[in-house]
C-alpha cells in the first residue's frame, strides 16, 4: 500500500469523487452489488480464510463460520427491506472499527453503500485484513460502488490521521470501548453526528419453560461465536428455578461446549486474557461449582453476584429465583446489557427494557440485519 | 500446643534460620506442604479450589496457589471473623470490589517483614532516620504496605518517623526541609515510599536538587495506579538517584501484595527482585500452571510460609521471567491486546485494582 492510499485526506478525495456515481445507482443496483460481494465474502478461499483467521486469532473453522452467519445475511431481499422509505442525508460516513470481533466491520462499511453514502474505515493497524477484502469484494462486485469506500490503517495513536478522518465525515460511527467512543466525541463538531457503540455484553436466560438440554445446546452456540469476543457474547447465564436447574444446565453446556470445540475450535487467546481467565476461574472454584478444560468452562455460582468472565468460552451460571426479579439480579451489569438471550417462551417485549437486542437462545450472535443493535435503526446516522 | 501454633512455632524458626539470607529448600516446601494441607482442611474455598483441580498433596507446586482475585469474592482465612486483628485491603473504589486478606496474628508477618527488611535494606546499620511517602497507618488503616513501614520505625528507625505525607497529600517544604538538615548534620537518611509519592515529590521540588550523606537509600514500592505520570523502572532510578544525590545501588524497590505477609527486594547486576527462604517464587504457565522454563515468561505465583492463617499459595496476575536467584517481574498487561466493545467490563467495573 503507498502512502497516498492511507492518508485519509486522499482517501476522502478519492471516496467524494466517486459520490455522484454512487448516488445515481438505483438502491436496487446497489443492494445487488453488496449482496453479491457478501455472497463471495460468505465462501472464502482458503488464502483468505488463513489470513482472517491469523489476524483475529480465531481458529479457521470458526473464521469460516463468522463469514458465512455474517455475509449470508446481507441478502438482496434484506438490504433493500432494510433501506426501504429511508433517505440518507450523510454526505460521506468515517467508520472507527475495532478488532474484537472479526465480523464487526461489514454493517458500517457495507450500510453506508447501500444508502449511497461514502464511506472511509479506519482499520486496526494490527488487524485490517477483513476491512481491506471487504472494500476488494465491493470493487470487484461494481467497481462504482467500490469506489465510493476506502480503508485507512492506522493505529489508535495517531492523531493526525484520525483528525483528517473525521474532518471529512459528516456522520462517525465508533465500534470500541466507552473511553474510544468518548475520545472521538471530543474530537468532533457539532453538526457531525456520532454512532458509538461502546461497551457491551450479552447475558442469557433460561425460563422455566425451556428444556435445559435445548438450551443449553443452544447457548452453547451463543458462547462459542467468535469466541466470546463480541459484545452479544454472553457472560452470565440465569437459570430461573433452584440451584439443581443451574448445576443440570451448567453441566449440559459444559458438555455441549465439549461438542462445539470439536466442530469449532478455539482460537489464540492473548496473555493478559489467559492471566484474566485463571483468576475467574479460581474465584469460580472458590464460591460455587467449576466444570473446566484447557479451552472452554462453565463455572455454577448459584445466587452469588453476577460477574463478568474474561470472554475466551468461560461463562457462569447462576440461579435465577423468577424472571420478576431478572432486572434486580443483573445488579451492576444492566448497564452494560446489549443483547438477551432467552430460552424458553420468548416474550420479546416483555425483555425489552432490559436490552436493546433480545433473541432467542442459539441465535445472539446472528442477528438478523434489521436487528436494532444498541437501540439503533442499523442505518440510524446516516 | 495445637496445631497452629506448632506450625507458627515452626515457620518462626524458620523465618530466624533464614534471615541472614541462607536457604534451605527443602525445610521450607516440607514445611509448605504442611502448612498447605493445614489451610485445605480449614480454609473452605481453598479447599474447593483443591477439590477441582485434583492436585494437592506432595511437593508444595502439585498444590493450586488460590487466584488473588478470589481475595475480592470471598473470605479467605482459616478463622472467623470476630478473631481478625486487622484486615488489609487491596486499593479500590468501593468495598465490594477489594481483596481482603485478614490477619489473626501479625506476629508471623513481623517477623518476616522484619527480617527481610534487615537483609534487603538496612544490612549495614542498626538505626537512621526514616522519612515516609506514604500515608500512615493511622490514616490508612487497611493498607498492608502502611502498616509495614509503620513498622519500621521501632525497628529500623532513629526517633520517630518523618511523615511527609499527611493528610491525603506530600508535604514538600517538610521534605526538603528535613533533607537539608541531613545534607548539614551528615547524618543518612531513608526515605521510604509509594512510586507515585515519589513522582509527585519530583514534580513539585522543582530545580531543588540533594547531596544526601553516605549511607542514605530509597526503598520504592508500587506500581502508579493511575494517580502519577508513570515512570518506567530504570528513569524511576536515575530520576531518584539525580534528585536525591544517592547511587542507584541504593535505590531499592520493594515488591508486596496485599495477600502476602512477605516482601521481595530488588538487586541490581542485573536487575531482579529476591525473595527470602521462607518464600517459594515460580513462574507458572497460565493454562497449564506448570513451571515455565528459564527464560520464558510466565505469571508469578508465591508461596509464602507467613501466610498461615489464610492460605500460603497465591497466584498472581504479573508476568515475569525466572533468573538463576530470583525473577524480574514485568507488570501487568490489561488492554494489551484490543478487546474493543468487549473490553473487560469487569475493569470498568472493579476500578482501580491494587
Amino acid at each position: 500500500m503507498s502512502s497516498a492510499e492511507n492518508e485519509p485526506l486522499a482517501l476522502w478525495s478519492r471516496v467524494q469523487s466517486a459520490a455522484p456515481a454512487l448516488r445515481a445507482l438505483s438502491v436496487e443496483e446497489r443492494a445487488r452489488a453488496i449482496a453479491t460481494a457478501c455472497a463471495a465474502l460468505s465462501r472464502p478461499d482458503g488464502a483468505l480464510l488463513a489470513l482472517l483467521s491469523a489476524s483475529s486469532g480465531l481458529s479457521e473453522a470458526m473464521t469460516r463460520w463468522a463469514l458465512e452467519t455474517t455475509f449470508g445475511a446481507f441478502s438482496e431481499r434484506a438490504l433493500l427491506e432494510l433501506v426501504a422509505g429511508r433517505q440518507a442525508r450523510a454526505t460521506g460516513v468515517a467508520a472507527i472499527l475495532s478488532g474484537n470481533v472479526l465480523s464487526a466491520a461489514a454493517r458500517p462499511m457495507l450500510l453506508p453503500l447501500l444508502a449511497g453514502v461514502p464511506v472511509v474505515a479506519k482499520a486496526s493497524s494490527r488487524d485490517d485484513a477483513l476491512p481491506h477484502a471487504i472494500a476488494q469484494a465491493v470493487s470487484a462486485a461494481h467497481p462504482l460502488v467500490g469506489a465510493a469506500c476506502a480503508v485507512a490503517s492506522f493505529g489508535h495513536e495517531d492523531d493526525a490521521r484520525l483528525d483528517a478522518l473525521l474532518a471529512g465525515a459528516a456522520s462517525v460511527q465508533v465500534l470500541g470501548s466507552d473511553e474510544a467512543v468518548a475520545a472521538v466525541r471530543e474530537r468532533l463538531a457539532p453538526a457531525q453526528t456520532l454512532i458509538g457503540r461502546g461497551h457491551g455484553l450479552g447475558i442469557g436466560v433460561v425460563l422455566h419453560d425451556a428444556a435445559v438440554a435445548a438450551a443449553s445446546e443452544a447457548f452453547a452456540r451463543d458462547v462459542a461465536a467468535y469466541d466470546q469476543r463480541g459484545c452479544l457474547s454472553p457472560h452470565a447465564i440465569l437459570v430461573e428455578g433452584d440451584d439443581a436447574r443451574a448445576e443440570a444446565f451448567a453441566r449440559l453446556l459444559y458438555e455441549a461446549l465439549a461438542r462445539i470445540a470439536r466442530e469449532l475450535p478455539r482460537g489464540s487467546v492473548p496473555g493478559d486474557a489467559r492471566a484474566e481467565q485463571l483468576q475467574w476461574r479460581g474465584v469460580a472454584a472458590a464460591r460455587g461449582v467449576l466444570h473446566a478444560s484447557i479451552t472452554f468452562a462453565v463455572s455454577c455460582e448459584h445466587g452469588a453476584p453476577l460477574r463478568p468472565s474474561p470472554g475466551y468460552r468461560n461463562v457462569g451460571v447462576y440461579t435465577l429465583q423468577s424472571r420478576d426479579v431478572l432486572s434486580a439480579r443483573l445488579g451492576q451489569l444492566a448497564r452494560f446489557v446489549k443483547a438477551l438471550g432467552v430460552a424458553g417462551q420468548l416474550d420479546a417485549q416483555a425483555f425489552a427494557a432490559l436490552a436493546p437486542y433480545v433473541a432467542r437462545a442459539g441465535a445472539m450472535q446472528t442477528p438478523p440485519l434489521a436487528a436494532h443493535l444498541d437501540g439503533l435503526h442499523p442505518l440510524d446516522g446516516l | 500446643m495445637s496445631e497452629r501454633e506448632l506450625l507458627a512455632a515452626e515457620i518462626t524458626a524458620l523465618i530466624e534460620r533464614l534471615a541472614g539470607g541462607a536457604r534451605d529448600d527443602t525445610a521450607r516446601d516440607a514445611l509448605l506442604a504442611r502448612v498447605l494441607r493445614y489451610q485445605r482442611a480449614r480454609v473452605a474455598p481453598y479447599a474447593r479450589i483443591v477439590t477441582h483441580s485434583g492436585l494437592g498433596d506432595g511437593d508444595p507446586l502439585s498444590w493450586p496457589g488460590v487466584p488473588t482475585d478470589v481475595f475480592r469474592f470471598v473470605r479467605v482465612a482459616s478463622h472467623d471473623a470476630a478473631r481478625d486483628v486487622r484486615v488489609f485491603r487491596t486499593s479500590g473504589t468501593t468495598q465490594a470490589q477489594r481483596g481482603e486478606h485478614a490477619l489473626r496474628d501479625l506476629s508471623l508477618y513481623d517477623a518476616g517483614a522484619r527480617a527481610w527488611a534487615k537483609r534487603m535494606l538496612f544490612p549495614d546499620v542498626e538505626r537512621m532516620r526514616l522519612l515516609v511517602l506514604a500515608p500512615s497507618a493511622a490514616e490508612l488503616p487497611d493498607s498492608s504496605l502502611s502498616y509495614m513501614i509503620d513498622r519500621f520505625a521501632p525497628w529500623f528507625g532513629k526517633g520517630a518517623s518523618v511523615a511527609i505525607w499527611h493528610d491525603g497529600g506530600l508535604d514538600l517544604a517538610l521534605l526538603e526541609a528535613t533533607l537539608r538538615d541531613a545534607e548539614r548534620t551528615g547524618e543518612a537518611v531513608a526515605l521510604l515510599g509509594t512510586s507515585f509519592a515519589f513522582v509527585h515529590a519530583d514534580d513539585g521540588l522543582g530545580a531543588a536538587r540533594f547531596a544526601l550523606p553516605a549511607g542514605s537509600r530509597v526503598m520504592q514500592t508500587g506500581g502508579f495506579k493511575g494517580k502519577s505520570r508513570e515512570v518506567a523502572p530504570d528513569e524511576m532510578r536515575s530520576m531518584l538517584s539525580a534528585r536525591y544525590g544517592v547511587s542507584e545501588e541504593q535505590i531499592i524497590a520493594e515488591y508486596g501484595m496485599t495477600e502476602l505477609c512477605s516482601q521481595l527486594y530488588e538487586r541490581m547486576n542485573p536487575r531482579r527482585l529476591l525473595a527470602p527462604g521462607w518464600v517459594r517464587v515460580t513462574l507458572v504457565d497460565p493454562e497449564t500452571l506448570q513451571p515455565v522454563r528459564p527464560g520464558e515468561e510466565g505469571l508469578v505465583r508465591i508461596d509464602d510460609l507467613a501466610n498461615l492463617d489464610t492460605v500460603s499459595a497465591i497466584q498472581t496476575s504479573d508476568r515475569g521471567v525466572p533468573v538463576e536467584d530470583g525473577i524480574v517481574v514485568l507488570g501487568r498487561a490489561p488492554g494489551a491486546v484490543p478487546r474493543g466493545c468487549s473490553i473487560a467490563v469487569d475493569a470498568v467495573l472493579a476500578g482501580e485494582r491494587a
